[in-house]
């Protein structure tokens, strides 16, 4: 026979007991525990009983292990008198042990009604084996339903306590046994801490925090209606053949497979963050998630709730579904926040929706393909799209803002971004009005994007750019420009002088400033013969410059 | 005697609180008749009036009730009256219970009217004993056993009594009588009778009782299961249980005891009738009416030394020297409280014989009777057992 092993002890009062004669403990398993009790003053209360009682049976907790107990008026002792009784104790060390095997060993007369004949003290009783009780859905018509609904629900308003004490009625009306009943509605975990003892007890030193007294007129246990509705619902489903999973160890888990499909039909704002949580752990949350704004208010409760917090990263996890909606949903809300700069989800969001880099990176450039912008290429948009291009991702940066200047500068300065810039200017088709506003800014922040860009900027594009960054420059900067200009692809088109230093519109003294630099350089851009252009800019002499940046 | 305890915690205690309905302490009740009163009452022509609904009123107000510092509620007027606490010491199914019911049974049936003394008990006692009185001695069913104590430092409820009587001055004597009834396993060991038999501290008379089946020459009348006991174990509970008393004044374990008193009872006697040797005289009751109180405690001592050497013969010298020289001032009394064995869980008839002697012994002893008579000439405290023993040995 398969089970777990209980050392057992019996109490009663004989001739001869391990203890004398008269009551003591009779027999007791080898490895029955001392710290139990192997004497009646051990023992204590555990030994109790009032034989008027007829009968006291019990499981408490000790420690970690659980003692089940039955108490029986038995037959005159060994001096012949009347009113003694016997007790027989199982000790199971693990705790796994509960009222559903109490009752079955029980239910099954496996606790002693007297000593066995021939017996004789002994310290070598064997254990007594104990399979897990099995759980049938018991048949309840609808008065018992209604008859068991208060006393479960007192039960359960305990639980949800987490400690105290319940009184229950050994019967109902009916004759139907409440405690047979209610420990095969119940989930063997949500019982796991709970003791059960019929018949009268004095402290009997159980440590476990719930406990279930059956009493023939018991005081009824306050239970508010949640807690009736648990026990109606729990006990119809049991009616119709359904029992709760023995696992489900907590009334949230409880509910959820009570009413999580009622919860379902309801919106989020009708729900507390239980109800979400039981929602989201039932098989309801794809459709649930998906329908008006519960994902938004899904997240917002798990930022308050650990329990909805747990229940959305489970769902996330068991659901391709609503992974793909929690996902969307605080993507568009990471996308809100780098694009208009709206204040963004949580950290827990993005982490719950398992969001990394890449995907913000990926969502960012489709998001830019279609139509919309940067409202501020500030520094962490900026590092945004610095990491998105090291990341490999095709991010268009012509459209990407309408900071043109911010753009500008950070293709200027960052590496990365200005060879995507230049990689897609080669490559894209086109020139337009945004490629040359883009220009002039980039000739603005460095005259070098005039030979980086090379030939991919049309001739006919070059002068008005030119003449847009010129007029922004300060001296040095107009001089830097028109020297790149005369040196670059485009030299020898006389632009260097006449949209660069004359067009910059600089004061006389300072344009004289930047043609006493290197004239040479750009009257050879201008068309004139190297030798006279040379010898006329010697003629000038050298004259210094101070460098200036003009406002716009 | 010397002593007032309270009988429910076994606490000293010199004054009652007194509490109302709610258990909270309050003022005791003003005494209403005052010596004044008592004389000028007969004086009185006029009847007193019929009390009125708010004289109900005032008197149900002031129902306070006197309890000990514990809370305990004490019987009326407890701590008026000087107290004998007797305790029934003896081993499982030696018949202390049996013997007890049947005891307060006569004792209600005024068993102490010759001399004068009328009885009463105290209520909640009355209620437990008339269940045991109703199945000993109406229903002729044998007792249940008594249950172990199992919380530390308690003691079984008493049976507490009233007697009331006349002293010779004229004067009305009265004593509260507390009768302890512990279960028989927890008067074994020292250590049970100090967690369980907080009474044995407290104790001024002990009637120890002895079932003949224990003595080795008589284990032919032993009752089923006290052939498995030892004369051994009743001995080891008399060296124990005078330890415990001489412990409980902080004595040294030889000290003698000059305020307790000890009467053995012999119970289920009616079954030594038969056995040779055995002086069947002293299996009788006294008769109160006929003999003075005096001859009959000097009977007593003879029936006590016929007992103890009829004992003696029967195998149990030992364990009577342990009584005699540990056991403060013990007399031996032949007892049967059923006058017949029981069969099937019940007695054919109760008739009981002998069951008064004890507890006359033990009220000389406390002082609420005479004496005389009782004792021999000589009464050197410290040779007081073995003086008797020698003198019922010859």
């Amino acid at each position: 026979m398969s089970g777990r092993a209980c050392p057992q002890a019996l109490y009663t009062s004989a001739s001869r007991t391990l203890e004398g004669p008269g009551f003591g403990v009779y027999a007791h398993s080898a490895d029955w525990p001392a710290e139990v009790g192997r004497t009646r003053k051990a023992l204590g209360a555990l030994v109790g009983f009032r034989p008027a009682d007829g009968e006291a049976y019990g499981v408490l907790s000790r420690g970690t292990g659980r003692v089940l107990y039955r108490a029986v008026a038995a037959r005159a002792d060994g001096f012949g008198r009347p009113g003694n009784y016997l007790v027989h104790l199982l000790w199971d060390a693990g705790g796994r042990l509960g009222a559903r095997e109490l009752l079955a060993l029980r239910r099954a007369g496996r606790f002693l009604d007297a000593l066995p004949e021939d017996s004789s003290p002994t310290a070598e009783l064997p254990p007594l084996r104990v399979a897990a009780a099995d759980r049938a859905a018991p048949a309840l018509t609808p008065d018992e339903v209604d008859a068991l609904t208060p006393p479960l629900a007192g039960l359960l308003a305990t639980l949800a306590r987490g400690a105290g004490s319940c009184a229950l009625p050994v019967r109902t009306t009916s004759g139907r046994e409440v405690a047979e009943v209610l420990v095969a509605v119940l989930p063997r975990a949500l019982t796991a801490d709970v003791s059960l003892q019929a018949g009268t007890r004095e402290d009997d030193g159980d440590t476990a925090p719930v406990r279930v007294q059956l009493t023939d007129s018991p005081a009824p246990t306050a239970a508010g209606p949640h807690d009736t509705e648990r026990a109606r619902t729990l006990l119809e489903a049991a009616s119709k053949g359904e029992l709760a999973p023995d696992d489900l160890a907590d009334l949230r888990r409880l509910d959820a497979w009570l009413f999580a499909d009622a919860w379902a039909e309801q919106d989020a704002a009708a729900l507390s963050a239980d109800q979400v949580a039981s929602v989201l752990e039932s098989s309801a949350a794809p459709g649930w998630l998906a329908r008006g704004s519960n994902a938004a208010a899904a997240l917002e409760a798990a930022a308050g709730s650990p329990a909805v917090e747990a229940a959305l990263r489970a769902a996330v996890d068991r659901w391709p579904a609503v992974a793909e909606l929690v996902r969307g949903r605080v993507l568009a809300a990471l996308l809100d926040e780098v694009f208009d700069g709206a204040e963004g989800p949580a950290e827990l969001f993005v982490e719950v929706a398992g969001i990394g880099q890449r995907d913000l990176c990926a969502a960012l450039a489709d998001e830019v393909r279609r139509g919309r912008r940067v409202a501020r290429l500030d520094r962490a948009a900026g590092l945004l799209v610095e990491q998105t291009l090291t990341l490999g991702v095709d991010l268009p940066l012509l459209g990407l803002t309408g900071e043109t200047w911010e753009l500008a500068l950070l293709a200027t300065r960052r590496p990365v971004v200005g060879d995507a810039l230049v990689a897609q200017w080669r490559s894209g088709g086109g020139w337009t009005a945004e490629h040359g506003v883009l220009l002039g800014h980039l000739l603005v922040a460095d005259p070098g994007w005039l030979a980086r860009l090379g030939d991919a900027v049309p001739v006919s594009a070059l002068p008005p750019a030119l003449r847009w960054a010129a007029l922004r420059l300060d001296v040095a900067g107009v001089g830097a420009l028109a020297e790149a200009v005369a040196t670059g692809d485009g030299a020898g088109r006389g632009w260097a002088l006449r949209e660069v230093v004359f067009g910059s519109e600089l004061p006389p003294g300072e344009v004289d400033q930047v043609l006493g630099r290197r004239l040479e350089l750009l009257l050879v851009d201008d068309g004139w013969p190297r030798e006279l252009a040379e010898s006329f800019a010697r003629s000038r002499g050298d004259s210094p410059f101070r460098r200036r940046r003009r406002a716009d | 005697m010397r002593r007032r305890v309270c009988p429910r915690c076994l606490e000293p205690l010199t004054a009652p609180v007194w509490r109302d309905a709610t258990g909270a302490p309050t003022r005791p009740p003003v005494e209403r008749r005052t010596r004044w009163q008592r004389l000028l009452d007969p004086l009185r022509t006029d009847p007193l009036p019929l009390p009125t609904v708010r004289d109900a009123a005032y008197a149900a107000a002031a129902n306070v009730v006197p309890t000990c510092p514990r809370g305990h509620r004490l019987p009326p007027e407890y701590l008026d009256r000087p107290t004998v606490v007797v305790g029934l010491v003896g081993l499982t199914g030696a018949s202390k219970s049996t013997y007890l019911t049947v005891l307060i049974d006569l004792l209600h049936e005024g068993a102490l009217a010759p001399l004068g003394i009328s009885v009463e008990m105290e209520e909640e006692s009355a209620a437990r004993f008339d269940d045991h009185r109703y199945r000993l001695l109406v229903q002729h069913q044998q007792l249940p056993l008594t249950l172990p104590l199992l919380g530390e430092g308690s003691s079984p409820d008493p049976f507490m009594l009233v007697l009331r009587g006349t002293g010779r001055n004229g004067a009305e004597r009265t004593v509260n009588l507390v009768f302890f009834d512990a279960s028989g396993e927890q008067l074994y060991r020292s250590e049970d009778m100090g967690l369980y038999g907080k009474f044995l501290y407290a104790t001024d008379s002990l009637l120890v009782v002895l079932s003949p089946g224990v003595f080795p020459r008589l284990r032919s009348l032993a009752d089923p299961g006290e052939d498995s006991m030892g004369l051994a174990r009743h001995t080891q509970m008399v060296v124990n249980l005078a330890n415990v008393l001489r412990a409980a004044r902080n004595l040294p374990p030889d000290a003698h005891l000059d305020d307790v008193a000890t009467a053995v009872v012999l119970s289920k006697a009616d079954k030594l009738r038969g056995v040779p040797d055995f002086p069947a005289e002293t299996l009788r009751d006294p008769d109160l009416r006929a003999m003075p109180l005096a001859h009959w405690f000097a009977d007593v001592r003879t029936t006590s030394s016929r007992l103890v050497d009829f004992l003696e013969v029967s195998g149990g010298s030992n364990l009577l020297t342990a009584v005699l020289h540990r056991l403060p001032r013990p007399t031996v009394h032949a007892v049967s409280a059923t006058g017949a064995d029981a069969r099937d869980g019940g007695y054919p008839r109760i008739a009981p014989v002998g069951v008064l002697d004890p507890l006359l012994v033990l009220l000389a002893r406390a002082g609420f009777l005479s004496e005389e008579g009782l004792d021999a000439e000589s009464r050197d405290s410290e040779e007081y057992g073995a003086g008797l023993r020698g003198e019922w040995s010859r």
